[in-house]
């Protein structure tokens, strides 16, 4: 609990490059060891979420891999809480690292649809957090004239994804007494689909009204 | 019914594309403001007020104001 505290409330640069490695390789051994232990997983994911955004040098030589293999398999934990903190966790590391993603979209997308379809409202809800942070990224690599470091993952699981989203949004429109206008599943598709927008531009409009004209 | 969605991509793709499609769905959705439901009339109305936002000209015209002004 100490460590979460520790990396929610320093900067990266106090505890020097030694001492950030060695925190969160401590976490990530925590996450290995406790696994049974919910309470304790709870806290140390959170800790985790904390902790990525001092893992930079551990992402710049390479070993990023690591972290998120560690994180992401908890996917699929029996406790919603943690599972909530590791969506947390893959939605902070999409925001950080970005360009490291490479070998791990594969994971990600199949571990986010999975949550998006069939978990709870609030982990759903947090899977598809994880694709508006993609967007987001590739939208302000295209402002920044930065193409070239964009992967254009948007792009390539457009129609899946799509698929996904209109099938969400749709989802709980049809509850007539839901006068809350609170962030669930259908206003993060909502959201997920506007970011969309600004990739697929003209290409996202045959899709939509199609969905739309059913 | 996918006005939601149809509203949420308003701003991205090109003017002319999202004109072509608007103008012949405009009506139909016009049409959904006297729906029976009350979530449906909210969406209507939301829905127009994307379209302000992104695309005034189209509100402004001649067939559309006038029906949208009655409305209110």
């Amino acid at each position: 609990m100490t460590l979460g505290y520790i990396c929610e409330e320093i900067d990266g640069e106090v505890l020097g490059i030694e001492n950030t490695n060695l925190v969160i390789s401590a976490l990530l051994e925590s996450l290995e060891a406790n696994t049974e232990n919910t309470t304790l997983m709870q806290i140390t994911m959170e800790a985790v979420y904390h902790s990525i955004g001092f893992a930079e040098n551990i992402f710049k030589e390479g070993n990023g891999g690591v972290i998120i293999e560690r994180i992401i398999k908890h996917g699929i934990h029996s406790d919603t809480d943690v599972r909530i903190k590791t969506m947390m966790c893959i939605a902070e590391i999409v925001r950080c690292y970005y360009i490291n993603l490479d070998s791990y979209m594969n994971d990600i997308t199949t571990l986010t649809f999975k949550i998006i379809k069939e978990d709870e409202e609030e982990v759903a809800t947090l899977g598809i957090e994880v694709w508006c942070s993609l967007c987001e990224e590739e939208i302000n690599l295209n402002k920044m004239k930065s193409e070239e470091r964009c992967k254009n993952y948007i792009q390539s699981a457009r129609e899946p994804l799509l698929e996904l989203v209109l099938f969400c949004i749709n989802g709980s429109e049809l509850d007539e007494d839901d006068e809350s206008d609170s962030w669930n599943r259908s206003t993060a598709s909502g959201c997920c689909l506007s970011l969309m927008a600004f990739i697929l531009k003209d290409d996202i409009i045959e899709p939509v009204t199609n969905f739309a004209g059913k | 019914m996918g006005l939601l969605s149809l509203g949420a991509i308003l701003e991205g793709p090109s003017k002319e594309k999202l004109m072509a499609i608007l103008s012949t769905a405009i009506e139909t959705i016009m049409g959904l403001y006297t729906d029976d439901s009350r979530k449906v009339r909210e969406t209507v109305a939301w829905f127009f007020s994307k379209v302000a936002q992104n695309h005034p000209e189209m509100i402004g015209n001649e067939t559309v104001f006038p029906v949208l002004y009655n409305l209110i």
